[in-house]
């Protein structure tokens, strides 16, 4: 359906505006966007902001009063609803995962809507399975209520998968699970996402999981308006005005630090590291859980470990690697 | 005679009455399945509409079963005809209310997941909201069954078949031979009859039913 040979396609919303009969502000009001092919966009928004139903025009859920909808470059109002929903991803908050149905015969939902052979069908649901960290001996004949919130969940993200689609929509996925679940989720749909690079859409009200997952964030008010649409760390930096301010809330520079890699920070340099005593850090791990090893260990330096490569990470290292962010940023910006 | 030489000795009688008892509420059982599952489709999604169905068939509860079946009598005459249509009338509430309650009882989440995945609306009617809602329809057309075999017992006064004509002769000639014999045979077969279409919708539910619907 979409030419998904060049690696992924984008998605451009133009104009798009769902008004409702006997409402005098429409519920979504003129929003033109452009979701680069590959990337994850975050909607984000207060409640009745209007950014699940500016979701739900693209798989046509609900259909738009006026505006264009085009993904890879197809005109998305001109496909007949149902073949367009099996080649688009969707993922609810309720999941709503059948029931009646094993976990392999949900998974297999979409790929049986498009006649595939009963062996393929069963082949890509033990792929998809293993794939969102669940063993497919184990879970394939289970049924929906046999398992926990999570579990759930991430059938409801291999369902959405099945059959492959270049183009996703999450709305809330992880909204409903426990913290420690969702950041679980979380990290795993992030691993799965590098690999994948699907074109994503993701809605959530939650800005700390917008900044985690975004490549890029659309901060939204009332209407569908764009308030700012940019990279999560210009959007901390520098908040297009004080409503993106106000959704980052308190601490803009300490989730900005959670935005950048151990690796990635501005060592001093050629600091020798001590022998021991002062606490490690992994590589992979953010500045803000480097400063958070900082601040329990007493100290104003750690050890980053990456591979085989020892480096010795102050306080001071911390804050010139975010405030030569900051510049960036602003330099960005103008 | 005792009750058991009575039985033994027209055993022929008795297991006619008995089979044609148990004939007349599963015609009647079909078509108002066919019927009350087919209203409820139809409106389910139309509270004004499903409103009225269930308002009707409830009012056709409310008419005494000598009553309707004796103003039949002019309509329909006597026999198997009045008989099949009053007991279709009396079921259909149960299968119409608990039609409507179990496809609306479905949870919109589960809808939506699969429209979203580009299931047709009949599709997701057919393959998702009536097998979530079949558990309790079937429980309706079982409230049902119960209901009429012993509606259907007062069917002989329109020279209806089944065991309501051993009930109804043995009372009527109460005190001479074998009066309380035959009425005790008639109830007891009643009794039996509705025993048994129990366990079969037990079975029927076990195998109609998805598991996934019982775990946990």
């Amino acid at each position: 359906m979409f030419d998904n040979s060049d690696g992924g396609v984008g998605i451009e919303l133009r104009e798009l505006t769902k008004r409702y009969p006997g409402q005098s502000a429409p519920a979504v009001d003129n929003i033109s966007l452009d979701v680069p092919a590959g990337e994850l966009v975050v909607f984000v928004g207060p409640s009745g902001c209007g950014k699940t139903t500016t979701m739900k025009m693209i798989n046509r859920l609900i259909e738009p009063t006026s505006g264009s909808i085009h993904i890879g470059g197809e005109d998305v109002l001109k496909m007949r609803p149902d073949e367009l929903r099996r080649h688009v991803g969707y993922v609810i908050q309720q999941i709503g995962l059948f029931p009646h149905l094993t976990i392999a015969q949900n998974i297999g939902v979409v790929p049986k809507l498009l006649g595939w052979s009963k062996t393929k069908i069963t082949d890509r649901v033990d792929e998809l399975l293993g794939l969102v960290g669940l063993d497919a001996a184990q879970f394939r004949s289970r049924y929906p209520r046999q398992l926990s919130g999570g579990q759930q969940q991430r059938v409801g993200v291999a369902r959405a998968l099945a059959a492959d689609p270049p183009v996703m929509l999450m709305d809330e996925p992880f909204g409903a699970t426990d913290p420690i679940t969702r950041e679980h989720l979380q990290n795993e749909f992030l691993r799965l996402q590098r690999e994948l690079r699907k074109t994503i859409i993701f809605v959530t009200h939650d800005f700390e999981e917008a900044i985690k997952l975004g490549d890029w964030i659309a901060v939204l008010r009332d209407g569908s308006h764009i308030a700012q649409y940019d990279r999560p760390a210009r959007i901390l930096g520098a908040p297009a005005d004080d409503y993106v301010a106000g959704f980052i809330g308190a601490a803009a520079t300490l989730k900005r630090l959670a935005l950048i890699a151990v690796d990635d920070a501005r060592f001093a340099g050629d600091a020798p590291v001590p022998a021991n005593g002062l606490p490690e850090i992994d590589g992979a791990a953010t500045l803000r859980e480097a400063l958070d090893a900082m601040v329990a260990g007493g100290t104003e330096e750690v050890v980053a470990v990456s591979g085989d490569m020892r480096r010795l990470l102050t306080y001071h290292d911390v804050c010139r690697t975010v405030q030569s962010e900051g510049q960036e940023v602003e330099h960005s910006v103008r | 005679m005792t009750f058991t030489e009575y039985v033994q000795s027209r055993s022929d009688e008795l297991t006619q009455a008995f089979g044609q008892h148990a004939l007349v509420v599963a015609a009647s059982m079909a078509i108002a399945t066919v019927l009350g599952v087919g209203i409820g489709l139809i409106t389910w999604r139309r509270p004004r509409l499903s409103g009225l169905a269930i308002g009707m068939s409830s009012g056709f509860l409310t008419i005494p079963s000598f009553a309707l079946l004796g103003l039949l009598i002019p309509v329909l005459g006597l026999g198997w005809t009045p008989t099949v249509f009053a007991l279709t009338l009396y079921s259909l509430l149960p299968i119409i209310r608990n039609t409507v309650v179990g496809l609306r009882g479905v949870d919109a989440a589960i809808v939506e997941a699969g429209r979203g995945m580009g299931m047709s609306s009949f599709r997701v009617l057919w393959r998702v909201q009536l097998p979530l809602a079949w558990p309790l329809i079937l429980t309706g057309i079982r409230v049902s069954t119960q209901m009429i075999i012993g509606i259907a017992a007062i069917a002989s006064y329109v020279a209806g078949p089944g065991l309501g004509n051993q009930i109804l002769d043995g009372l009527s000639r109460l005190g001479s031979a074998n009066s309380l014999n035959e009425a005790l045979a008639g109830t007891l077969g009643v009794v039996i009859l509705a025993l048994l279409c129990d366990l079969f919708f037990l079975i029927v539910r076990r195998l109609t039913s998805s598991r996934g619907l019982r775990v946990r």
